[in-house]
């Protein structure tokens, strides 16, 4: 099926990807595997791109550094265009492995080490 | 019409074959037949045969072999079709009396690919191509594609056929390919059409609409050519009569130098101008005289990217901090800005869709130079919501910037100069660092998989940029990400967008422009979605068939990715986005089409599908040097969805 194809691809993706970032302590462990599954399944790759990337025009660029509250709160109440995110389609504990993926993608190589970049 | 010379005669029958006395290069009379002896078998039962005594050859030039005279005196290259009876005399007349130049014939498997390669070949070639499509049942066909050149201002000039004289249609398809008033279809998206009743009515048609098509603002046009008018011989003392009228001369419209005088003061009043683009580029001269006027007044410039305006990486081009510099305006002097509305409001994708206006500065004056008003049809709405200014100025905007400019010159002091001097050098530092900013983003998602458009892009890059090199694709679906990282300094090495955001366009569009840098010997590389790619992969054949050099990226996100973030945010508005169903009918996937296999398959070098981006940089080096050789290629790259 169309959707496992997808996911089999993302599991991909993340095994490049060291899981590293330390959380916060206010912050609720979460799991970055079942987050991947859980940023797949909303469709927050599609706005966002698949490791939060950003896009230009869809939506930006999700950063760990952002704090799992604001994450939170955004899902919930959200501000600009983003449509809302009730506890009845993600629990807080989902929410929380959706941070734990974000939190654990590497910042990506200096922008100088890249020579097509140059 | 001469009684004894009627429409379709070579077909009258074998039983009246005719010797031949036509001498060679003896085109301007219709030579005696003469009867041959009738065969002793023939090849159909008498009572089938037509009872007419017409000869069954048609003998001199033929009203087809004219019109093919008039396409060559309007400079036509290039004439995309695919087969159609309405039309098969002028087909004829093209391959055979034309010699297949001028226009050569480009074969195509959809008359949407050949409308579509019109719009881009014209905003390469800066002349346009011509598109022949069957009557009715092609010109349907046709009609997105001519939508979308419409509402991008492009011309093109739309052939069809028909079979006016009810008593002369062959019965059932004739009739169903026949029309009363073919223009009709798309009289809302054209801007003239005529069906010509003579050849000389045809030779006037056709410069008329040339004339008209080319002139400020542009679009298409269609002319029916009636099917006994190609098909019949010209009667003698029909062609001695027959002109071709020449093609003036012409200039596009304008603005009123009073309005222009006015707007250079205004311009010179204000504190903190900018100056917006959208299809303000309609040649190679436009990007130099807009970096002019920029300089002049010390303006920002917000480019919409629908013409190749300005290059991406002059200090003075803003576009990527687009929001910021507009709230910085207390002017704005927009360029056929296209939606002026839109400018300075918004309509967010929110629940009952609340109008909401961009912050601006109070007191923002606005200076409109555009086309716009200046063809409007009712139906479609591609004309955009009102907007206001302050002061508007109907006329096409490049040709209006040089005598804006000598207005900003006559009524400048020199203080006013040192003040915009000293702005102009401010405004080109706030651009400064933008470009590490996004190469550092574009490390973020260097290594990612699915293939990030920002690796796909510079991938690309890397290998084109000390190339000849054009891209005719649309980069939104990019993240722009070639506006952001490219360095886009010649005036043709982009040129916009569809215009109507008909998707299937950049397929067939990028072959049009790639038919146009062949005869200039530039490098085509194209990035199209996969979902484009999917409304017309004939296209392929064409560019094989053809030998037309073309790299063909396909972006591919295995999906209708606009419309899986539509549907997703009306499930989350409607709390069901946790359903089972919320994909169906967005993916194209399962399976997932084998894009190379099809290019493979109509003849075409490719290589895919790719999903590791290391594997990027060898394929892409593969390809190019297909295409350095002549021939199209086309790459398969599993993306992401931006």
């Amino acid at each position: 099926m169309a959707m496992t194809m997808r996911i089999l691809t993302l599991g991909s993706a993340l095994a490049v990807f060291a899981f590293g970032a330390a959380q916060a302590q206010d912050t609720p462990k979460g799991d970055p595997k079942a987050g991947l599954a859980e940023f797949q399944k909303l469709g927050c790759y599609t706005c966002h791109g698949i490791i939060g990337q950003g896009t230009l025009r869809d939506g930006p660029r999700l950063n760990a550094a952002l704090g799992y509250p604001a994450v939170l709160a955004q899902l919930r109440n959200p501000r600009y265009e983003m449509p809302i995110y009730t506890a009845s389609q993600i629990s807080d504990s989902g929410v929380a492995d959706i941070f734990a993926y974000l939190a654990s993608i590497p910042k990506g190589p200096d922008q100088k080490s890249i020579k097509q970049l140059q | 019409m001469s009684k004894k010379i009627k429409r379709r005669q070579f077909l009258a029958g074998m039983a009246a074959a005719p010797a031949v006395g036509l001498a060679a290069g003896a085109t301007n009379a219709v030579a005696q037949t003469q009867r041959a002896p009738a065969p002793s078998v023939p090849p159909v039962p008498m009572t089938d045969r037509p009872t007419n005594d017409m000869p069954p050859q048609t003998i001199g030039k033929t009203g087809s072999d004219f019109m093919v005279d008039v396409l060559r005196s309007l400079d036509i290259d290039y004439i995309a079709s695919c087969p159609g009876s309405t039309f098969r005399g002028i087909h004829e007349s093209i391959i055979n009396y034309g010699d297949n130049k001028k226009p050569e014939f480009i074969t195509t498997l959809h008359e949407d690919t050949a409308a579509a390669m019109c719009h881009g070949y014209y905003k390469v070639a800066k002349k346009p191509m011509a598109c022949m499509v069957h009557g009715t049942v092609g010109l349907q066909h046709a009609s997105m594609a001519m939508y979308n050149a419409f509402a991008d201002r492009v011309p093109m000039l739309v052939l069809t056929g028909n079979i006016g004289k009810q008593e002369t249609r062959q019965a059932y398809i004739e009739w169903d390919h026949a029309a009363q008033d073919q223009g009709a279809m798309v009289r809302d998206f054209t801007k003239w059409d005529d069906q010509p009743a003579s050849l000389q009515g045809f030779a006037e048609s056709m410069v008329r609409g040339y004339d008209m098509m080319t002139t400020a603002p542009m679009a298409p046009v269609l002319i029916v050519a009636d099917g006994d008018l190609q098909e019949d011989p010209i009667p003698p003392e029909v062609e001695k009569k027959l002109h071709i009228p020449k093609l003036k001369m012409r200039f596009q419209p304008a603005g009123d130098i009073a309005a222009v005088r006015e707007a250079a003061k205004m311009l010179i009043a204000a504190q903190s101008p900018v100056i917006y683009t959208n299809r303000y580029g309609r040649t190679e001269n436009a990007p130099a005289l807009l970096i002019q006027l920029a300089e002049l007044i010390g303006a920002p410039v917000v480019d919409n990217h629908n013409r190749m305006n300005m290059p991406n990486r002059h200090p003075l081009n803003h576009s990527l901090r687009r929001e910021a510099a507009l709230q910085s305006a207390d002017l704005i002097l927009a360029l056929e800005p296209i939606d002026l509305f839109g400018l300075n409001n918004y309509v967010p994708d929110l629940v009952t869709r609340p109008n909401d206006a961009r912050r601006r500065q109070a007191g923002l004056k606005i200076i409109h130079i555009g086309t716009e008003g200046m063809l409007a049809k009712s139906n479609f709405q591609d004309f955009q919501r009102f907007a206001e200014a302050d002061l508007s100025v109907a006329g096409d905007a490049e040709a209006t910037v040089p005598a804006l400019i000598e207005a900003l010159k006559t009524q400048m002091s020199a203080a006013d100069r040192s003040r915009c001097d000293g702005r102009c050098a401010k405004v080109k530092e706030q651009s400064a660092k933008l470009l590490d900013q996004f190469r550092q983003e574009a490390a973020f998602q260097w290594e990612a998989m699915p293939i990030s458009s920002a690796r796909l892009t510079m991938e690309l890059w890397d290998q084109i940029k000390n190339e000849d090199w054009m891209m005719p694709t649309e980069t939104q679906f990019l993240s722009d990400w070639p506006y952001r990282l490219w360095d886009i300094n010649k005036p043709y090495q982009t040129m916009g967008g569809s215009g109507a955001q008909g998707i299937g366009y950049n397929t067939p569009a990028a072959l049009g422009a790639a038919l146009a840098n062949k005869d200039k010997g530039r490098l085509t590389v194209a990035v199209v979605g996969d979902g484009d790619l999917n409304m017309a992969p004939g296209v392929l054949w064409t560019a094989a068939h053809h030998k037309i050099p073309i790299l063909y990226l396909v972006h591919n996100n295995r999906s209708y990715h606009q419309e899986v973030m539509m549907i997703l945010r009306m499930a989350s508005r409607r709390q069901r986005v946790n359903s089972k169903n919320v994909y169906v009918g967005t993916l194209i996937d399962n399976p997932a089409p084998d894009y190379a296999k099809i290019a493979q398959g109509y003849g075409l070098y490719a290589q895919g599908p790719l999903s590791d981006p290391k594997d990027l940089a060898a394929a892409i080096r593969r390809a190019i040097e297909v295409v350095k050789k002549g021939e199209p290629a086309l790459i398969d790259i599993v993306s992401d969805g931006r």
